[in-house]
Parts: structure tokens; C-alpha cells; sequence
């Protein structure tokens, strides 16, 4: 599997792999995963909003990991894989806010109900979005990337406080969701579906980054030209 | 020249050029005011809602106001390559930082010391806590918010159109202190009944916790947010 | 059924929210198309 700018290492398997997991968790969801006692068929949500909620915050993780490592190597690489983490990761953040409220208007009759990980996730939304108005607001590469990766970090390191300061601010009696144990083949089923979008992110990842390593090549090329004539 | 003595002088600077005009800190302080005007109308205070809203606009004003004077601390270091000069200083980056954020929170401290007393005013708020309590929680508050207010200040005038920006980056990553805030300064309000003793030590300590993971984090980062 | 309606709309938006992002990748990919044509046809010109 050759990787070049267009076609990264891996990408054929990736997309595969997501493929055959996403089919595998649809049947997990709806086939293989019992009915649950109380809310029946909307709990199904439930699979889909965890797992992108997972992967959310996975994808956060990973653009803190590539901001410190680009400070530390300033090989813009890494500025590239945490801008399209960003992306994926505001994609999936997204998600996660507009299935919470579908599954909260059945199960408690409100669409909003500042559950403490479900307000987290919207702060996080507003944290990425943050992300890019940085990014936007900075011509120069790598002026660009270096702002942006401090402002990774900061975001990153804020998220846990964050969770525990809505958790605590909400410890009125709150809907705990996920309380209480979950019945092993829901379970199973969860796990695939977390996996399958881990593959998601790492396919999506993969696209947004060669198409920006493509347009900076481009860039670069267009600039020799300039220099040239 | 000493660490704390070049800090000191870089604070006398920023005090010494707004003593000038006192133009920003009139403005966050007549902004104070307005937005306590705005609630009052907003909110028509009978004492029920009152009690219940008065920490959160508190605090409101307090935010907007400070925002307001964190977008001016580095614009002005913008013009006339200001804030070049200052790098040139044969100083430790951190200093920098360190300076604006104590002129930040001398400018917050001094609009709060006014509009403090004009809140309680013009809600007929009762304070039923000791009043050093309050003063703590509010200083605690603030100073989280100016910590990586001045931090997010800096690396947003980097960019353009810095001063929309800035709000925007800033609010989401000061929730918590928001928060923290809000809730503290509620529970003394309310003068501190026992029930309430624990959760009141619980947030001091978020709130605590929060100013030095910030400060150590914006410290340690301040260096990239300064490169040319 | 009321319920499936609600398993029906999450998916389908996050379906959705996945193909509108792939489609926005396809329009960047698009645009960096023409500019390389663009690019050719000017170093075919330049010749």
C-alpha cells in the first residue's frame, strides 16, 4: 500500500474496514442488542451518540497530542493531522448534539436537558469552533500553526475541569443515562460502534489531510513558478 | 535588574499609560454600570428573582467588563510595534505575561471596587455572608479569569479582527471559572448556611485548582504565543 | 410508530451530517482540480 500525498498509507484498508464495521454495528444495534425494558427502540440512539461522543473527544485528544508535538518538532505535518482531527472532531461533536435531543425529546419530553456530558460536548463544540476561528484568523502557515496548537493545548487541558465544574453545578437530581450496568450484548454492540467510528475518524482524517497536503504542494508549486518566470 | 523588579516596572508602564487617559477603565466601568442597567430593566427585581440572579449578573458584568479591558491590553501594544519593543527587553518572556495579567487585574479590580457597591445599590441586595468572604470568592474568580483572560488577550491579537475573536475563544475555556464563580459568590450571598459549608469548599478548590493549572500552562506556552 | 420516527431522524442526521462534510471535502478537491488545470494551461501557454 503505497502513501504518497494523494493516497495515504493504509487508506484502501481504512475505508474497508469502516465499511464492514459500520454494517457490523448497524446489525448489532438492531439485531444483536436486546430491546431496552423502558425506552424501547429510541434507546438505539444511544449507540450512535456514545460512539461519536467517544470519538469526539478522541479526536480532541489526538489534535493536543499533534499541537504539543509540532511545537516541539515544528514539522508542519502535524499541523496538518491536528487541523483535520479538528475537523472530524467538530464533525462528530456535532453529531453528538443533534442526536441527544432527539433521543431526550422522547425519553424526558425536552429537547435540552443540561446532562452534564452532553453540556460538556456543547462547551467542546465552542472549544473547535474557537480552534478554527484562530486558524482562520492567521495568514502566515506557520505563525498559524503555532497559535493554533497553543490554542489545542489550552483547550484540550480545559476540558476535564470543565466536565466537572457542569457535574457539579447540575447535581440536582439529574437523568443519569448511562448509570447502572449495561447488559453485556449492549456492550458488544457499543464497542463495535465505537469502533467502527474510530475508522470513520481515521477515514475522514486521512481525506482532509491529503487533500490539504495536495493544496499545499500545490501552493508550494505555484510559488516556485512565480519565482521562476 | 531583578525578575519581580523588572515586573514591577513593566506594571508601573501599563499603569502609568492609562493613568493618562483613564480612558479604558472609565469605559469598563461605565460598560459595568450599563449592563447592570440593562438587568435592571431586563429583570424586573422583585425579591424572589433577585436572590436568585443577582450572582449571575454579577458576574455577567463582571466578564463583559473584562473583556472589554483585555482586548485594549494588547491593542494598544499593537500600534507602533509596541509590543516588538517590549520583546526587545531584555526580559524573560514570562514577565510579560506576568505584568499584563497583574495591570489586567488591578484595571478589573479597580472597575469591580466601584461597580460592586453600585450592584448592591440598585438592586437593594442584602448581603447576608461576611463581607471578606465575598471579597475572596470575587478576587478568586477574577483572578482565573485574568489569568487566561491576558493568555488567550495575547494570542488572539496575533490574528485579525482580534478583538471579535477574542470573547469567542475566550468564554468557552473560562467556563469553569464562570461557573465556580457564580456559585461561590450565590453561597455567600446567602450568608453561608451550613448545608451549603461543604459545597462552597468544593468550588473554592475548583477554582483554586483551575488559576494554577492556567497559570503554569500559560506560562510554559506564553514563549510561542510571543514569536515573531 | 412514534419511536421509530426518532431512531429514523438520528440516523438519518447523522448520515447526513457525514455526507455533507464528505461533499464539502469533494468541493475542495474540486477547486484544487481547476487550479491545477489552470496551472497546466498556463505552462502550456508559457511554452
Amino acid at each position: 500500500m503505497k502513501g504518497s500525498a494523494y493516497n495515504l498509507r493504509g487508506h484502501n484498508f481504512i475505508a474497508w474496514t469502516t465499511g464492514f464495521l459500520m454494517l457490523a454495528s448497524l446489525y448489532a444495534i438492531f439485531l444483536y442488542a436486546p430491546l431496552e425494558r423502558h425506552m424501547l427502540e429510541v434507546q438505539k440512539i444511544f449507540y450512535i451518540h456514545v460512539g461519536a461522543a467517544w470519538n469526539a473527544f478522541f479526536a480532541f485528544f489526538i489534535v493536543f497530542i499533534a499541537s504539543i508535538i509540532y511545537l516541539k518538532t515544528r514539522n508542519l505535518k502535524y499541523d496538518v493531522l491536528a487541523a483535520a482531527s479538528a475537523e472530524v472532531g467538530l464533525l462528530f461533536t456535532t453529531i453528538v448534539l443533534l442526536t441527544g435531543p432527539i433521543w431526550a425529546r422522547h425519553s424526558w419530553n425536552a429537547w435540552w436537558t443540561w446532562e452534564p456530558r452532553l453540556t460538556t460536548t456543547l462547551i467542546l463544540w465552542f472549544i473547535y469552533f474557537a480552534y478554527f476561528l484562530v486558524r482562520s484568523g492567521v495568514a502566515e502557515k506557520a505563525r498559524r500553526a503555532v497559535l493554533s496548537a497553543v490554542f489545542g493545548i489550552i483547550g484540550f487541558l480545559d476540558v476535564p475541569i470543565i466536565y466537572i465544574s457542569v457535574r457539579w453545578w447540575g447535581s440536582h437530581p439529574t437523568i443519569d443515562t448511562t448509570g447502572g450496568g449495561l447488559h453485556p450484548m449492549m456492550l458488544h454492540a457499543l464497542i463495535v460502534t465505537v469502533l467502527a467510528f474510530a475508522f470513520l475518524y481515521g477515514y475522514l482524517c486521512q481525506k482532509a489531510m491529503a487533500l490539504e497536503n495536495t493544496r499545499q504542494e500545490l501552493q508550494d508549486i505555484k510559488e516556485k513558478l512565480r519565482e521562476s518566470i | 535588574m531583578g525578575y519581580w523588579r523588572k515586573l514591577g516596572a513593566l506594571v508601573e508602564k501599563d499603569l502609568a499609560v492609562e493613568f493618562k487617559t483613564k480612558e479604558m477603565l472609565s469605559s469598563m466601568f461605565i460598560f459595568s454600570f450599563l449592563v447592570i442597567v440593562i438587568f435592571a430593566f431586563a429583570f424586573t427585581p422583585s425579591r424572589a428573582t433577585t436572590s436568585e440572579v443577582f450572582p449571575g449578573i454579577l458576574w455577567i458584568g463582571i466578564t463583559f467588563a473584562g473583556v472589554l479591558g483585555l482586548n485594549r491590553s494588547f491593542a494598544g501594544e499593537k500600534d507602533n510595534d509596541c509590543l516588538l519593543g517590549l520583546m526587545l527587553t531584555p526580559v524573560d518572556r514570562t514577565v510579560i505575561y506576568l505584568a499584563k495579567a497583574a495591570s489586567n487585574f488591578l484595571f478589573l479590580v479597580a472597575v469591580q471596587a466601584v461597580s460592586l457597591p453600585l450592584f448592591f445599590i440598585l438592586f437593594d441586595y442584602r448581603l447576608a455572608g461576611p463581607l471578606w468572604l465575598l471579597l475572596a470568592v470575587i478576587l478568586l474568580g477574577t483572578v482565573g479569569f485574568i489569568v487566561t483572560g491576558t493568555f488567550l488577550a495575547a494570542l488572539a491579537a496575533n490574528t485579525r479582527a482580534s478583538e471579535i475573536l477574542l470573547p469567542l475563544i475566550l468564554f468557552p475555556v473560562i467556563m469553569p471559572v464562570v461557573i465556580g464563580a457564580v456559585k461561590c459568590t450565590a453561597i455567600v450571598l446567602a450568608g453561608v448556611p451550613p448545608e451549603l459549608k461543604g459545597e462552597l469548599v468544593r468550588w473554592v478548590k475548583l477554582l483554586g485548582i483551575y488559576n494554577i493549572i492556567f497559570l503554569t500552562v500559560s506560562l510554559m506556552l506564553f514563549d510561542y504565543v510571543l514569536e515573531v | 410508530m412514534d419511536r421509530l420516527v426518532y431512531v429514523w431522524m438520528a440516523f438519518s442526521i447523522t448520515w447526513i451530517a457525514i455526507f455533507v462534510y464528505m461533499l464539502m471535502l469533494g468541493r475542495r478537491q474540486q477547486k484544487l482540480a481547476h487550479e491545477l488545470e489552470h496551472l497546466r494551461q498556463a505552462l502550456k501557454t508559457k511554452k
